[in-house]
């Protein structure tokens, strides 16, 4: 191929620039710092080893179960996420009246503020006075109101469910995107076939999803194992450390002057981020290699 | 098309759109909780319900707009938008073409 015919090489440099000073300096930066001894106590910064790695990994502190929540919540939100946001896709690419009012419908959560949704979630888990818990008392479900976010033991369920009912919106746009473009001969050859809509769900509308689906499973991914705001919002970790994930805990090690430890857990979620990323990328480009 | 599956469908049709409705209202719960306490006073809005206000609080937007200095913050949040949506796609543009054959035979 004739290299005149080339884009120029200077069309990178913009956002090389930006990535690197931006992203890759600061990783790198904050990689060394958790070998350190970096607090606000501290006058001069030292190398410690993996003294802060022992910490954090140590029984004697809450970083494992910061860690364990973290991972839970983006299992499980990426599950609920995109089953819940499949079955309202698949929905609503039915014939239903007024249905780009029930797609806005659907959708408007997403695009909330997580701090919004924290205050309007608050108000309604509340246990005395919440929305929730009354309407529960008025069908007779007494037994079933609960101190949604104070009690240690469904506190991180309620903000699971809370992550889930704003997410699922941005989801079903994306799966509906997909299920759109899908032909509808297939359908109409099954429906000839004498084939169920379970069949045709079965059989033509998940495996040609499944590209998107693979997309959708990664960004919930990498949300869920950066999730902050919800979180904070709703709980600030409490009660206890019950609802503690990863950058809450960094957001609360940084505000007690422990700069190190702070730099440690965020080290090991890049770490872990970056092995999940090569794998679903890596899947991806095999997915997209396999279609074409 | 006989009757019996005509009659199926047209079962189907309206159990879908139930459900869609209903889906949709307990979904639109927690909006509504927004936009009807945005109408009431400060003492019965730290209630949170869905109780519709006695008298509708239409100060409460002005105060917002002129207090809350609406207009700067609206048009902040619209800069930030524009110029960080442009600022991406632009770079990302230029990035995902380098090193790939320009679509012309003009030098790009």
């Amino acid at each position: 191929m004739n290299k005149n015919r080339m884009y120029p090489t200077w069309f990178i440099f913009g956002a090389l620039l930006l990535y690197v000073v931006l992203y890759v300096l600061p990783s790198v930066m904050g990689i060394a710092y958790s070998f350190t001894d970096w607090s606000v106590y501290s006058q001069e910064v030292h190398y410690v080893g993996l003294k802060n790695f022992q910490t954090v990994f140590s029984a004697d502190y809450n970083y494992n179960r910061m860690l364990g929540n973290t991972f839970l919540f983006t299992i499980v939100t990426t599950l609920a996420k995109n089953v819940i946001g499949l079955a309202l896709a698949v929905l609503l690419t039915k014939k239903v009246r007024l249905l780009n009012f029930h797609r806005a419908v659907m959708y408007l959560p997403c695009v909330l503020s997580a701090l919004i949704v924290g205050m309007i979630f608050k108000a309604v888990l509340n246990p005395k006075i919440g929305l929730l818990n009354m309407a529960l008392r008025a069908i007779g479900l007494d037994v079933l109101a609960k101190n949604w976010l104070t009690d240690s033991k469904i506190a991180f369920n309620s903000v699971m469910a809370v992550d889930i009912w704003k997410g699922m919106g941005y989801i079903m746009t994306i799966l509906i995107a997909g299920i759109m473009s899908i032909s509808p001969t297939y359908y109409e050859a099954a429906e000839i076939d004498g084939g169920n809509a379970w069949q045709c769900f079965r059989h033509i509308t998940l495996p040609l999803l499944t590209p998107t689906l693979t997309v959708t499973t990664v960004l919930n991914v990498i949300y869920g194992l950066k999730v902050f705001d919800t979180v904070y919002a709703l709980t600030n970790g409490g009660p206890g450390y019950a609802t503690e994930v990863l950058y809450t805990g960094v957001y609360k090690e940084f505000g007690l002057g422990r700069y190190a430890v702070g730099t440690t857990l965020s080290s090991i979620m890049t770490v872990v981020m970056l092995i999940v990323g090569y794998f679903m990328i890596k899947h991806m480009v095999q997915g997209g290699g396999g279609e074409a | 098309m006989n009757s019996r599956m005509r009659n199926r469908r047209r079962w189907q049709a309206v159990g879908v759109n139930v459900l869609a409705w209903a889906l949709s209202l307990i979904l639109m719960a927690p909006l509504l909780l927004i936009l009807v306490n945005s109408f009431k006073d400060s003492v019965s809005a730290s209630d949170m319900n869905l109780a519709l206000p006695a008298s509708p609080q239409w100060s409460n937007y002005s105060v917002v707009v002129e207090k809350g200095k609406l207009g700067i913050t609206f048009l902040n949040s619209m800069l930030y938008s524009a110029a960080t949506t442009a600022g991406c796609t632009r770079r990302c543009i230029c990035s995902s073409c380098w090193g790939s054959p320009c679509p012309s035979t003009s030098s790009p």
